[in-house]
């Protein structure tokens, strides 16, 4: 039987998995960006002329 | 170029894990030799070779207090730092200029003279001398002790994620980190390693997109007011995506490491005034420029609007030896004079209600976008632009 108190202690050692889940997720969509459009010219940075 | 070269992913695919595996006894000495790898590569001989002269001048210098009659050998050696970057970034361009006004007063121009090239400027150079100054003034001004191991000193010279183009650090928060160097906990290194892939992003899917956009854009041979519109806000989006990511490399390298240094930008176009964005964009240099510019020169006590123009335009002419740098710099400082004018005589002016703070956000926002058409194009493209913005 599941007391009121279960579900948002359930729903509390969820969420820092979806958050885990979600940030490797992101991280590796933007590791794939940058791998399709890295050139094989490094384009320069700005400030490092300065 | 540098942090998007194979060549230095190999060297931080071998200088990094090689710090972590070292005794905690010799990571000072690998991350030394590390830099110092880094900058031979990207600097060359003749490169560093200045650096390490003025480097060894400024830790001797701190160390042992001497005079020169009337000067004593801080002030001496800011100087010879000064002048080292005035010669290898402004000397063709005093030369251009000076010629032109001395050509003017009737007088022959000798010909070795139009015809010198100024040598090319070490790497890094302007952030060596701002952190050099920084250090000098700080030992010498505000009595703090100098940094006695040469060990120390050449890490906080050299230390390679910040080497090129910052963030500027500031020697009493960096050194004391170097006394006891220990690997970072897995907390730490993971987010440093976001921090290098955010970084990344940033600079080869947003900045390098905005720079294919604005090249369409540029090609458009009529430039009506949405034409410039558009290049001056995606030149903003630009250089902010460019600098931004890169400082987030920088910080990202050196927290796997465990080592801190100054953050570099907080959400600048976020902000409702230019004191604001000033105290968001390029933090390390505006507050430098605030600390060892604007304060020395009197600050807010007097002629606060000369000091803030004074001191925005050497922050113009420091991003490059060009009028439109210039600029660029006193159109920032007459800003902030006439906004810090606006804050005083007309006090509701700046209240925290969300009308005035949207109205404020869209002139600050609006401002600081026009004035990248100065910092980007020569001053004659940007009257044209200017006028294609108003006569539509």
């Amino acid at each position: 039987m599941v007391t009121p108190d279960a579900a948002p202690a359930q729903g509390s050692r969820a969420w820092p998995i979806v958050r885990g889940v979600g940030t490797v997720v992101l991280y590796a969509f933007m590791v794939l960006a940058v791998l399709a459009m890295w050139k094989t010219n490094a384009p320069p940075f700005i400030y490092v002329a300065f | 170029m540098l942090f998007l070269e194979t060549w230095f992913w190999l060297f931080a695919a071998v200088a990094v894990p090689v710090y972590l595996i070292c005794p905690r006894s010799l990571k000072l000495y690998w991350l030394l030799a590390a830099s110092a790898v880094f900058h031979y590569h990207f600097a060359g001989p003749a490169g560093m070779t200045p650096i390490i002269i003025l480097a060894i001048l400024t830790y001797t210098v701190a160390l042992v207090p001497w005079r020169l009659g009337r000067w004593s050998g801080t002030a001496l050696m800011i100087t010879l730092l000064v002048g080292a970057l005035t010669f290898y970034k402004y000397g063709r361009f005093l030369v251009d200029n000076g010629t032109v006004l001395v050509a003017m007063a009737g007088v022959k121009v000798p010909v070795w003279l139009t015809r010198w090239k100024s040598p090319a400027a070490p790497l890094g150079i302007s952030f060596f001398t701002f952190e050099f100054v920084h250090y000098l003034y700080e030992v010498r001004v505000h009595g703090r002790a100098p940094i006695r191991n040469p060990f120390h000193f050449g890490v906080f010279a050299i230390f390679f994620p910040t080497l090129a183009a910052g963030p500027i650090k500031r020697f009493p928060e960096f050194v004391p980190q170097l006394t006891e160097l220990r690997n970072p906990d897995v907390t730490r290194m993971l987010g440093g390693i976001r921090r290098i892939i955010r970084g990344l992003f940033k600079k080869v899917c947003i900045a390098e997109l905005c720079v294919e956009y604005i090249q369409v854009f540029e090609k458009i041979p009529h430039r009506s007011a949405p034409v410039v519109m558009a290049l001056a806000v995606l030149q903003g989006w630009r250089i902010y995506f460019d600098f931004d990511g890169y400082s987030d490399m920088a910080i990202g390298f050196a927290q796997t490491l465990n080592l801190t240094v100054p953050e570099n930008f907080y959400r600048p176009y976020w902000s409702t005034n230019l004191q604001e964005f000033w105290r968001r964009w390029h933090m390390s240099l505006s507050s430098w420029i605030r600390d060892y510019i604007y304060i020395p020169l009197g600050g807010n006590r007097v002629r606060r609007g000369f000091n803030l123009v004074a001191a925005m335009f050497l922050c113009g002419l420091w991003h490059g030896a060009a009028w439109n740098f210039a600029v660029w710099g006193m159109y920032h400082g007459t800003g902030l004079a006439l906004e810090t004018g606006a804050r005083r005589w007309v006090p509701g002016l700046f209240a925290d209600r969300w009308p005035h703070r949207l109205a404020a956000w869209a002139i600050c926002y609006s401002f600081v976008t026009y004035g990248w058409l100065l910092f980007f194009y020569p001053l004659g493209t940007v009257a044209e632009m200017t006028r294609a913005l108003f006569v539509w």
